[in-house]
């Protein structure tokens, strides 16, 4: 108990340790909050802002200008509609990108032009439309509403992607303290694990406490991380808070188990040992969407494999499967690869740190 | 010589950063990549649409020929793969033809299209589509299918012409634009950090001792340190601006692509500057490293790289006008539409690199008055 409380008190006074644990995820979880709490209002349809040219002379202009009227009123227009006296008004409209683009009745005879500046989406659905007008005049006839009916739930987010990822890079991040808990007590790198080394008492036990603390240290973090994500910036995370809590332990036990086995394998300073496990968790982090949702979808479609030995993308998927599909085959499996993941870089943790010999210190 | 010997040593054990993040840097370029390059004509967009058709009748076939040509067609062969799919705007609109739909509007019948639409502007432009579609055909029925598909394929020969005023390859100028974007961070943290590592090494305390008590000016070490920097901004500079050659294409040698290289150069300057801030105001590597990955990502996030800026709340674009990237930014969007060179059309771009450059220099103030501080302690 007493070295329990030592342990701690040694990690809570690293304050590099505690920024990148506690404060680094915090300040990023803002940031991602600051660019993304407008996105779904921003994605949605809003009207296409056109530029007509009038043209009374045009034979067809009254008929096609009436139905643009109808496309342009209530709330669910499709178009904002403005007239303009002559072209170079309405381009000059369309240059400064307050239209999207211009109609333009060429001739007395004939279909009106879209005259655009850009090829994006916008223009491209005023073309669909336009030539769907110019068809319906074709055919001669009316055209009815078609029936088309959405089923998809329209709750999703995309971007909760980044916040998963985000807790996957704290788990991981929370690897640091495992590795510098674990330095303490290497004799080829620290003087008190030069004392430890000689000392009769169990090396093991002394390990092992030290690795407890630090995993009760990281699971403070990531508790301090979740409340400030779920209280104060309000993100969803669904219903299932016993298997979210569940799974951070899992995800909290990998961080551990990497920062172990850094720590063991590599014979190196403690920065560069931070720096390796913080590169490994940041290109993890990056193929598990962190600095953009798709690129997890592009990496699991097109090499599934890296995702698979990814643990920022195991702990992203899990987080993932739970809230879409609940506590089912693929969040267990997640769980299940992460234990898998843990055991295996313990075991050859273990395997190096046991009965260690050096010939010179 | 020797300074700068010792700066390519100590650079070599950095390098790995360098490369660490000139592959997100491709990786997030690879994924915002847009295909049609080469076009000024206008280039309709495509939506991503997956169609599941139980019916394979004519009608249901002429509806994904319809859709091959004017949508990308996403193959989702499981539920699971199309829930990922429309998560993840793999897919933007899904339709399901159920079995009879080619019969019922035959008989003059009108069909519920069942569908699922992530509700994004893609998928509002499928929807058109499929609108379309469906009024096309509905319109001559009650008929046989092949009526249908005949009178259909008549009406589609009737097309909108759209006129392009622009002779820009705006394809090639997006994709440029992008890189150039996702630039913003391969600068702010790999070149920050292998600078900022790199100077730190002749800033620890003993160096510094021994550099105090050598024949040579401290001035001097420090002037020559800067070269260093400056020369290795410049050489990693122009590696990017070779990769961006061979990914993006010719148009880096226009006009507009040299004006994407100098504001890429006076980023790299401010990042250069602001390692040498870093590096005098923090003595530990571990904290340099958290400050310039807190600064590089928060840039790119409030700055518009990873998310465009006119998606987010006013205030946050507003926090976002402190910083010297959302200018970058800026001008890339600018250079990306520049078609005349005149000074009213460079204006702002100008006024935008100076703003880069004002914060280099305040942040170059900032460092002298800390040094001055330093060497007085």
């Amino acid at each position: 108990m007493r070295r329990l409380l030592y342990n701690l008190k040694i990690t809570f006074k690293n304050r590099e340790l505690i920024f990148w644990t506690f404060a680094f995820p915090i300040i990023l979880g803002t940031l991602f909050y600051a660019a993304f709490s407008n996105i779904k209002t921003a994605e949605e349809y809003e009207p296409i802002k056109i530029a007509v040219v009038k043209n009374e002379e045009n034979q067809i202009y009254p008929a096609y200008t009436q139905i643009l009227g109808s496309l342009s009123e209530g709330d669910k227009r499709i178009f904002d509609t403005t007239y303009y006296n002559n072209r170079d008004e309405a381009l000059a409209r369309v240059h400064d990108g307050e239209a999207s683009g211009a109609v333009v009745f060429e001739n007395e005879q004939g279909f009106p032009e879209l005259v655009v500046e850009k090829s994006n989406v916008n223009q491209t659905i005023a073309q669909n439309i336009m030539t769907e007008i110019e068809q319906a005049m074709v055919a001669g006839r009316p055209f009815d509403n078609p029936r088309i009916k959405n089923t998809y739930k329209t709750d999703y987010e995309f971007t909760m992607i980044e916040y998963y990822s985000l807790l996957a890079m704290a788990c991981l991040y929370g690897g640091m303290i495992a590795t510098k808990a674990l330095d303490k007590n290497l004799a080829n790198m620290t003087a008190s694990g030069k004392r430890i080394a000689v000392a009769s008492v169990s090396k093991a036990k002394i390990v092992l406490g030290s690795l407890f603390t630090s995993y009760i240290t990281q699971l403070v973090g990531l508790a301090l991380l979740f409340s400030y994500l779920t209280l104060v910036l309000r993100v969803d995370f669904g219903a299932n808070l016993p298997y979210i809590i569940l799974f951070t332990m899992m995800g909290a036990l990998m961080g551990l188990a990497l920062g172990t086995f850094i720590s063991a394998v590599f014979k190196t300073k403690e920065d560069n040992k931070d720096g390796i496990l913080t590169g490994f968790t940041m290109v993890g982090c990056f193929f598990a969407g962190m600095m953009g949702p798709q690129m997890k979808y592009v990496i699991d479609t097109n090499l599934p494999i890296v995702n698979k030995v990814n643990p920022s993308a195991i702990i992203t998927d899990g987080y993932y499967a739970l809230s879409t599909y609940g506590p089912g085959q693929r969040f267990f499996f997640d769980i299940l690869s992460l234990l898998i993941f843990s055991a295996v870089l313990s075991v050859i943790s273990i395997l190096i740190l046991r009965r260690q010999k050096y010939d010179n210190l | 010589m020797t300074t700068y010997r010792a700066f390519l040593k100590v650079l070599r054990k950095n390098v790995w950063v360098i490369v660490i993040y000139t592959v997100i840097l491709l990786l997030c370029v690879f994924g915002n990549t847009q295909s049609g390059q080469g076009m000024t004509n206008f280039t309709a967009s495509k939506p991503d649409v997956t169609i599941y058709d139980s019916d394979k009748s004519l009608l249901s076939r002429r509806l994904e020929k319809y859709f091959s040509a004017q949508a990308t067609i996403v193959e989702l062969n499981t539920e699971e793969k199309l829930d990922d799919a429309l998560y993840f705007n793999g897919t933007d609109y899904v339709i399901y033809v159920e079995k009879g739909f080619g019969e019922q509007i035959a008989r003059g019948e009108k069909p519920e299209m069942v569908v699922k639409s992530v509700g994004n502007y893609d998928s509002y432009l499928a929807e058109t589509m499929l609108s379309r579609f469906l009024k096309l055909v509905e319109v001559y029925a009650p008929a046989s299918q092949e009526e249908l598909v005949k009178n259909l394929d008549k009406l589609l020969e009737h097309e909108t012409k759209v006129e392009m005023t622009s002779k820009l390859d705006t394809v090639a100028l997006t994709n440029a634009k992008n890189y150039y974007n996702f630039m913003n961070y391969a600068i702010l943290a790999g070149l920050v950090f292998a600078v900022a590592y790199s100077t730190a090494s002749f800033k620890r305390e003993m160096t510094r001792k021994r550099i105090a008590v050598s024949a040579t000016n401290y001035r001097k070490i420090n002037r020559q340190l800067l070269i260093c920097n400056l020369a290795l901004a410049m050489v990693l500079l122009l590696f990017y601006v070779i990769l961006s050659l061979i990914i993006i294409g010719d148009i880096i040698l226009t006009m507009n692509g040299a004006l994407f290289i100098a504001n890429a150069a006076i980023l790299s300057v401010f990042g250069v500057s602001l390692a040498f801030f870093l590096v005098n105001l923090l003595k530990n590597n571990n904290a340099i490293l958290a400050l310039i990955n807190v600064i590089s990502i928060g840039s790119c996030f409030l700055s518009g790289v990873f998310v465009p800026a006119e998606w987010m709340p006013v205030f946050v674009q507003n926090i976002g006008r402190a910083l010297p990237s959302f200018y970058y930014v800026e001008n890339n969007r600018l250079i990306s539409e520049l078609e005349k060179f005149d000074f009213e059309s460079l204006k702002p771009i100008l006024i935008n690199a100076l703003v880069i450059i004002g914060a280099s220099i305040i942040v170059v103030i900032l460092n002298n008055i800390i040094t001055r501080r330093k060497q007085k302690d």
